[in-house]
């Protein structure tokens, strides 16, 4: 939604977003940074004079920033970009973006996830957006270990519940057939039958021994889901 | 009552009947208890030296039932049956005073081995 464009001077913005702990940037229509914070100087690890005049996409080393010869924002790649859209929305429709969450790959740095803000700004008489933007990263690997702690809490729960309720039904079937099978005048049809029926207990038997010991979380594909990968996990 | 006789205390009737036929069939006087409680109750009567406990068990658990025998009969040989168990589970079972421990299925003749075993011993103690 459009919002009215406050009017700040460039030194006063400056004290401001410096005081911030987020990396924020002041950008203008042809995607140049026209202030940067300290976060930024840091978070880049290039000078301030440096970024201010580069384009967004070069200062940060996004590795999609040299793709087109027309510089940041206009290879095939930029149509996806997600930082791209927001600025565009922001310094063309006034709109104020807020908190969305991307994954980002930097040239010599790898791949970030990153939450970044616009909102359009009046700096003297002239619209420029205003981007905020957080790194996530750390954040984001911290809560995939989270989730992967939780997946393998479940899933040693269900399998120590299915190991339970397996072995008890295996533990008659192989007593059975032990006792079935000393048994004299045996014919051979039946020695032959209880063998296997042995055989395809020690089978499950093995399974429960692998859900006894799942280690971690291992997932396989299984037609268009996933599948939990007993041995991988157990191993 | 027969010297050599075993109690087995588990839930599952079935798993009962079974041992119950595979250890008379070696000779061997059987006790079944499908609670710890009724475990607790034979005992009162009767002396039993050789058992095996499955610990998950509704009320008291095999663990509970087994240090609960061990302060009455220290000299009991005790074994401990499950079907799923954890390392830690496993220090439990060595905590309360289970002399060993299968996981099930586990074979006859492994628990009939064992219970040879835990007789040898237990004559072996009586003799001094």
């Amino acid at each position: 939604m459009a919002e009215p464009a406050v009017q700040y001077s460039r030194a006063g913005l400056l004290g401001i977003i410096n005081a911030l702990p987020l990396a924020i940037l002041i950008i203008d229509r042809n995607r140049k940074i026209l202030l940067a914070n300290k976060v930024c100087v840091e978070f880049t690890g290039k000078k301030i004079d440096t970024l201010q005049g580069t384009t967004i996409g070069k200062a940060f080393g996004c590795i999609n920033h040299n793709n087109s010869s027309k510089g940041c924002g206009f290879s095939q790649d930029c149509t996806l970009c997600l930082f791209k859209d927001a600025l565009d929305n922001t310094l063309d429709k006034a709109e104020t973006i807020q908190m969305v969450e991307t994954p980002k790959e930097l040239v010599d740095k790898g791949k970030f996830a990153l939450r970044f803000s616009t909102k359009p700004l009046n700096l003297g008489g002239k619209t420029v957006a205003l981007l905020s933007i957080e790194d996530l990263t750390q954040d984001k690997a911290l809560e995939q270990i989270r989730i992967e702690r939780e997946k393998l809490a479940t899933a040693l729960e269900t399998t120590g519940g299915i190991c339970h309720e397996i072995s008890q039904p295996l533990q008659v079937i192989k007593g059975y057939c032990e006792i079935l099978s000393i048994r004299k005048g045996l014919t051979k049809d039946v020695a032959n039958a209880l063998f296997s029926i042995q055989t395809e207990v020690e089978k499950l038997a093995r399974l429960t021994h692998d859900l006894n010991h799942i280690t971690r979380y291992e997932t396989k594909p299984y037609l268009k889901s996933k599948i939990i990968d007993i041995e991988k996990s157990a191993r | 009552m027969s010297e050599k006789t075993i109690l087995v205390v588990d839930d599952e009737i079935s798993i009962l009947n079974m041992f119950e036929l595979a250890f008379t069939q070696k000779g061997y006087d059987v006790k079944t208890a499908a609670s710890a409680e009724e475990a607790l109750e034979i005992l009162k009567t009767q002396k039993i030296h050789v058992m095996f406990l499955d610990l998950n068990l509704p009320e008291m658990n095999g663990i509970d039932l087994c240090r609960n025998i061990k302060s009455q009969m220290p000299m009991a040989i005790l074994y401990a049956l499950t079907g799923y168990a954890s390392l830690f589970e496993l220090s439990d079972c060595r905590d309360a005073g289970f002399d060993d421990y299968f996981k099930k299925p586990v074979s006859v003749a492994d628990l009939v081995n064992a219970v040879e075993i835990g007789f040898e011993k237990i004559e072996r103690w009586k003799n001094g």
